[in-house]
């Protein structure tokens, strides 16, 4: 910065610190800021921690709440042996990170161990890394599945639904252990609405939808990972439906008297399908940048979902799918960074 | 939905609060620092040495070679000295310092009716008159005319579309001389052929403007087609702007001629009139003085060389601390470091900010939200063009289109982490343009 050239017979006064101040344009800029982006994302999540409230009772809320706070704790011991000076906390970005590791465990789960899976998330999976920004995978589903592969058993106690009672293992599970004859009593409505078992915030569709309109309207996320993700994750288990008779022949998921219909609907309204695909592969920071980028992205979480989940020995694969597929993010967006025609 | 549709471009804050302001004469100054280069081109080559007594529309600077302007004094005076100042652009430049004598007297022969009327003699006048670009770039416009015989020029396109934030001046000037620019127009056609279609892009934020320069087309019954804009930045960019009017891209380093269009700004069609009916140079232009920190915004006609600080006096002094004053608009202008800076004929505002409106903003790392992929309008990626220039990886960045960047600011506007993104990229062009000369 230079020294304000003063004039004798200028009457006015310059400014307290006397400079003129010099940047790059332009020398307006917009509002959007990353803690706004990250607020987005918490009120979309809303929908979902509310019906968990309602499904599970508020042991559900205290989860959330301790997750969310361990992460912004263990942030804000990331920041002072980062010595930043100015601390990420005010991104928001741990808090989401912590309400997102929530709503992927089951509502049984020792609070110590949330505290534990929280310190993972910020500290292994984002703050090593250098921080936000610079993470490669995605920091609650690194938490989860660390969780979910050192406690086994205690991430497959998915509790109790209070609303009807019902307990014992995930619609995913039954399928995987017991076959799809167990399955004969499903309701797919109950699915869509939330009275089944699985993680807290993974069972209501509906608030799951609520809330990933929600982040397209606002422009925080493109439908594009979602739709894509989906559809095709769609269309592999559609090959699978017509591959296995057991599958076409069986006739309790009879939706719209379609029995494909049916075992579509129930596949992405029962596990973590959609919570992925809204919530966690469309995270900014681990996914493509480019639209291509975002729909080959897509398309490889739905592929990998599908395998792991049908074919795989875990019940759910959408975790899995998408760590894996965000590995492949920095060669994706290399691939799809087209040489500039002139 | 997907982000491949055709939406580049982005919607900031008009802030056009001198609209209302018709144009005014700004008083006499008591110093003018004429810069000898003015746009892009060669200095011209002084003419004058100091104690040299000058009147207003004097040559004191002459064209050095094909791509280079006349200079003119822009009121009668001495000459003080040839020093270097410093220019809009924050680099010391020579430049002919004249104390004006308060008399304001033209050159004999000069700002007087003399209509020229055949196309060499009007680009003849073009070029005796200095006048260049006016809307930023500042490329001498009887360069610009000089179409080769080989190319074909079907479309001249008016640039009024002004949608830099703050900005009025061309606003003003087509409401306050519509009649004048449709006159400078019918000059171009000569120059270009009859059957060169016109269009006037203006934005659709000025329906005043549209709308009055639609009636006076219609009085004048001249054949120009008023080409309502969407309101969205950079309309105005001459590449964007060739491509809303003709729907062709026009590639990284060529010229608008090559896909047969001309684009003149409304302010330089406006000195081609004066010059071409009353053999007037261009020693002043209509600039709109305006931001937060002043007073009163107005837009004013000055005299080139008219330094910021008696632009600022003018416009009633200070309304609270300037901490930035911008020279043009706030998307693609300078911030100057010291107000004693010239008018030069490229400046189309001056603009002070205030301590509430200049933020100093934190960089964030990038999160690769890829909204600067969205609004960029040259459909670059800016956030990794900044990255590269700013590990010196300069041929991977050409590669990746770094050299059709237009500089708008739209990357770093939307910036949600506020990164420097044309910061850098600038700062990669810079560098590539000076390793590509050695």
């Amino acid at each position: 910065m230079h020294r304000f050239h003063e004039k004798k017979d200028v009457v006015w006064e310059l400014g307290t610190d006397r400079y003129l101040k010099v940047s790059s344009s332009p020398f307006v800029r917009s509002s959007s800021n990353i803690r706004k982006i990250m607020l987005c994302v918490i009120i979309a999540l809303l929908p979902s921690l509310i019906s968990s409230c309602y499904f599970f009772g508020t042991r559900a809320l205290c989860l959330s709440l301790v997750c969310v706070a361990s992460c912004c704790l263990f942030q804000f011991l990331c920041d002072l042996l980062h010595k930043r000076a100015k601390s990420s906390l005010g991104d928001l970005s741990c808090v989401v990170t912590g309400l997102l590791l929530a709503l992927n465990v089951p509502v049984t789960l020792p609070y110590w161990i949330a505290v534990l899976g929280s310190g993972i998330c910020i500290v292994i999976a984002k703050e090593v890394f250098g921080g936000i920004g610079y993470n490669i995978f995605n920091p609650a589903l690194v938490g989860r599945v660390f969780l979910l592969i050192c406690f086994p058993a205690i991430m497959s106690n998915f509790g109790e639904c209070v609303v009807d009672g019902i307990s014992g293992p995930t619609p995913l599970t039954i399928l995987k252990v017991e076959g799809i004859s167990a399955l004969s009593n499903f309701e797919i409505y109950k699915a869509f609405s939330g009275q089944i078992l699985g993680s807290i915030g993974e069972t209501s569709a509906l608030a799951i939808l609520v809330g990933g309109i929600f982040l397209v309207i606002c422009k925080c996320i493109r439908l594009v990972i979602p739709l894509s993700f989906i559809l095709s994750f769609l269309a592999i288990s559609t090959l699978n439906f017509y591959l296995n008779p057991t599958l076409s022949d069986f006739t309790g998921f009879n939706f719209c008297s379609c029995p494909l219909l049916g075992y579509l609907s129930f596949h992405v309204l029962t596990g973590g399908l959609l919570l992925g695909a809204f919530f966690m592969a469309t995270d900014m920071v681990t996914s493509p940048v480019t639209w291509k980028g975002k729909l080959l992205f897509g398309i490889g979480c739905g592929v990998l979902t599908a395998i792991i989940r049908l074919y795989g020995s875990y019940p759910e694969g959408v975790s899995f799918a998408i760590l894996i597929m965000n590995s492949l993010v920095p060669l994706i967006d290399r691939f799809c960074l087209r040489k500039y025609q002139v | 939905m997907f982000s491949c549709c055709n939406k580049s471009g982005i919607h900031p804050k008009s802030n056009k609060i001198t609209r209302g302001e018709p144009i005014e004469k700004a008083l006499l100054p008591k110093l003018i620092v004429l810069p000898l280069s003015q746009g892009i081109g060669a200095p011209p080559t002084c003419l004058v040495k100091p104690q040299d007594y000058v009147k207003k529309g004097t040559l004191i600077a002459e064209a050095s070679s094909f791509v280079s302007s006349n200079l003119h004094a822009s009121t009668s005076g001495t000459v003080l000295k040839i020093d270097r100042t410093i220019a809009p652009n924050g680099q010391y430049t020579q430049a002919i310092f004249i104390e004006p004598d308060g008399l304001d007297e033209w050159e004999e022969g000069k700002n007087v009716s003399s209509l020229v009327s055949t196309k060499e003699e009007i680009l003849q006048r073009i070029k005796e008159c200095g006048i260049i670009g006016m809307g930023g770039a500042g490329f001498p416009t009887h360069v610009k005319l000089n179409v080769p015989k080989d190319k074909k020029i079907q479309n001249l396109i008016i640039n009024g579309a002004e949608c830099e934030p703050y900005l009025t001046a061309d606003h003003r000037l087509m409401l306050e001389e519509s009649s004048n620019i449709i006159k400078g127009i019918e000059l171009l056609r000569v120059v270009l052929g009859k059957d060169v279609r016109v269009y006037l892009a203006i934005e659709k934020n000025k329906p005043d403007a549209i709308e009055v320069m639609r009636r006076t087309i219609k009085e004048e019954d001249a054949s120009i087609e008023v080409l309502p804009l969407e309101t969205r930045y950079p309309q105005g960019d001459e590449r964007t702007l060739i491509k809303t009017v003709t729907g062709k891209k026009l590639g990284a380093g060529k010229l608008p001629f090559e896909l047969g269009c001309v684009i003149q700004n409304v302010g330089t069609v406006f000195a081609i009139y004066e010059a071409c009916y009353f053999n007037k140079p261009l020693i002043e232009r209509v600039t709109t003085i305006s931001g937060p920190a002043i007073l009163k915004g107005k837009n004013k006609r000055v005299l080139l060389g008219t330094q910021f600080l008696d632009l600022l006096q003018e416009c009633g002094g200070m309304y609270s601390d300037v901490v930035q004053v911008i020279s043009g608009g706030p998307m693609m202008g300078k911030a100057e470091y010291t107000l004693e800076v010239p008018v030069i004929k490229t400046s189309s505002g001056v603009l002070f900010f205030d301590r509430a409106s200049f933020q100093n903003y934190d960089e964030h790392p990038c999160i690769n939200c890829g909204r600067c992929f969205e609004v960029c309008p040259q459909k670059l990626p800016p956030t990794v063009l900044a990255r590269l220039s700013s590990e010196y990886n300069f041929d991977q960045a050409v590669k990746l289109g770094l050299k059709s960047c237009i500089e708008c600011g739209c990357c770093s506007y939307i910036c949600p982490s506020k990164r420097e993104l044309v910061g850098w990229i600038r700062f990669g062009k810079n560098k590539v343009a000076k390793l590509g000369k050695k």
